[in-house]
């Protein structure tokens, strides 16, 4: 059987490091965090004017509370959501715990002269709040959050990896994007991009790989290793 | 006799920052960003005006080099203050006259050697520059209005957060008709074009009515004085995609046609199609100081897009 590239094959096959925000860059809802983002956004449901849905009775995962209230909501009542969503995550990266070795990663590509930008199902202003204050947005070139009000357009679909291969005038087959959910992996290989699968924890292995990585980072270490491989290059 | 001026000078002048006002307005701007310590260290009005004449000696202080290189990203201290002449000899002109992308998307330590492939020009910083004026206008001619929808959305959620706010922010798209015959997509299987055709015009429907929601609540919510979008549809297949910033700055490809396969209804489709994706943006930057290339190519792009505008085109809406 062929052997899956290594990290180092697929950086020095990109020119450009696409990061996904919430895992590889900081924790922006974690634990107990994540469960009380749900619920409020069960809360913004109801004052939108929406029916408390059973689908999302149980979620712990704000976002997906957004993606499933759109799928009832009228373009009003999703700009609400988005709007109430952004608030949310914004109060939850002012607290956000940065995740090990992220900004050595981010230090390493910036010095070998790779472009990063940041794809995210995450609001613009809560991605760009938590940079200024970690100091890292001077090494970002460009940001593209949730498309607003269009929750279809958020990852897996290619919309975010396409415009910022755009910003960055790169081919998007050039660029990698480092992700540690499924969806991730899916965006890239729906956009024709290489992708690194983060597997910040331990069960994400096996589902990152069957989703097609490219390649395959685990935990702290493994952000360790992409860091030495910018450094290298 | 050809006038010494350092390269600070010049690049000050092609963004109209060449008054010591208007320089100390931007310094601060910068700064408060940067490093908000910094605000109000801009130099005195005779350190300026030693700065662009190239009377200085040595390197300026620390805190100067740091504010400097972030207003004219690309570039650092020693290449700002290498003394040209204006007419484009002497040292200064043996610098590039725009850094390469590599070094102007990231504050990286490394500057490359002049003959080092260059990188393209990212559209990055060319668009974040255009939003940070009062006016802002985008004139794009493509294929899709997909990439142009990626492509604003930052900018467009930076208005919305109120991290910037211009007066007026008027785009104008120029599209193909949905109901004309193209010379692709096409379906490699005829009996699958009309589904191909029919999903290609829903993509860009889908895309443009984005667009006009986004820019039109901004005016609806009053963040930006005067919003509006043209989109408009001739009957031709986009064979380039251009975009004009402000007037002042184009970006151009050509698109490639390739064979790849769709999904229609979970159904593998091959079709020809313009891969957009798969090419270079080429910059064009306007100098206001003298006419050049670049500026003829963007007045040339200009005439082209409104005679299409002006006389063929027809409104989408």
């Amino acid at each position: 059987m062929r052997q899956p590239p290594t990290v180092l094959d697929v950086i020095q096959r990109t020119q450009a490091l696409l990061l996904d925000f919430d895992g590889p860059i900081c924790s922006v809802f974690s634990n107990l965090k994540n469960y009380t983002a749900a619920q409020q956004m069960r809360t913004v449901i109801v004052e939108v004017g929406l029916p408390p849905l059973i689908t999302v009775a149980d979620s712990e995962d704000p976002l997906h509370v957004m993606r499933e209230a759109a799928k009832v909501s009228s373009p009003e009542q999703i700009r609400k959501l988005d709007q109430a969503l952004t608030q949310i995550e914004c109060n939850a990266a002012a607290s956000a715990r940065p995740t090990r070795f992220a900004a050595e990663v981010m230090e390493s590509a910036t010095a070998a002269g790779v472009p990063i930008a940041i794809v995210s199902n995450n609001s613009h202003a809560a991605i760009a709040d938590y940079l200024a204050r970690q100091d890292l947005s001077r090494m970002v070139t460009t940001i593209v959050g949730r498309p607003f009000a269009q929750p279809d357009l958020m990852k897996p679909h290619p919309f975010s990896l396409l415009a910022a291969a755009e910003m960055l005038n790169i081919q998007v087959t050039q660029a990698v994007l480092v992700g540690d959910s499924t969806t991730d992996i899916e965006a890239a290989n729906n956009a024709g991009m290489l992708s690194i699968g983060f597997a910040n924890k331990p069960h994400k292995l096996k589902r990152l790989s069957s989703a097609g990585a490219t390649s395959i980072i685990e935990g702290h270490a493994g952000m360790a290793e992409l860091a030495k491989a910018y450094a290298s290059v | 006799v050809p006038v010494e001026t350092t390269r600070l000078k010049l690049l000050l002048q092609q963004r109209h920052w060449q008054t010591y006002s208007a320089f100390c307005r931007e310094y601060d701007r910068v700064a408060r960003v940067a490093d908000p310590r910094l605000v109000g260290s801009y130099p005195s009005r005779a350190q300026f005006h030693r700065w662009l004449s190239g009377e200085v000696k040595g390197i300026p202080y620390p805190d100067h080099c740091r504010v400097l290189e972030e207003m004219l990203p690309g570039w650092n201290v020693g290449q700002l203050f290498a003394v040209g002449s204006a007419d484009g000899t002497g040292a200064g002109a043996h610098i590039p006259a725009q850094p390469t992308a590599a070094i102007s998307d990231a504050s990286t330590p490394r500057q490359p050697s002049l003959n080092e492939p260059q990188r393209p020009v990212s559209l990055r910083p060319h668009i974040e520059r255009a939003f940070e004026q009062a006016h802002v206008t985008i004139d794009f001619a493509g294929y899709s209005s997909e990439t142009l929808h990626g492509v604003l959305s930052e900018p467009l959620d930076k208005i919305r957060t109120g991290r910037i706010a211009p007066e007026s922010f008027k785009i104008r798209m120029l599209l193909p008709a949905p109901e004309n015959p193209r010379a692709f997509p096409i379906a490699i299987d005829p009996a699958e074009n009309p589904r191909v055709q029919e999903r290609m015009v829903g993509v860009m429907r889908r895309h443009v009515e984005a667009i006009i929601d986004l820019v039109t609540e901004l005016g609806t919510l009053g963040l930006v004085k005067d919003a509006s979008v043209g989109v408009k549809v001739a009957k031709l297949t986009p064979l380039f995609k251009l975009y004009v910033l402000n007037g002042q700055d184009a970006f151009f490809s050509f698109y490639q046609v390739k064979e790849h396969v769709v999904n229609l209804r979970k159904k593998p489709v091959p079709v020809l199609d313009a891969f957009g994706k798969d090419s270079t943006l080429f910059h064009f930057a306007a100098s206001p100081q003298q006419e050049n290339s670049a500026s003829h190519f963007i007045d040339e792009a200009m005439l082209w897009f409104d005679s299409i505008w002006n006389n063929v085109a027809e409104d989408l809406y």
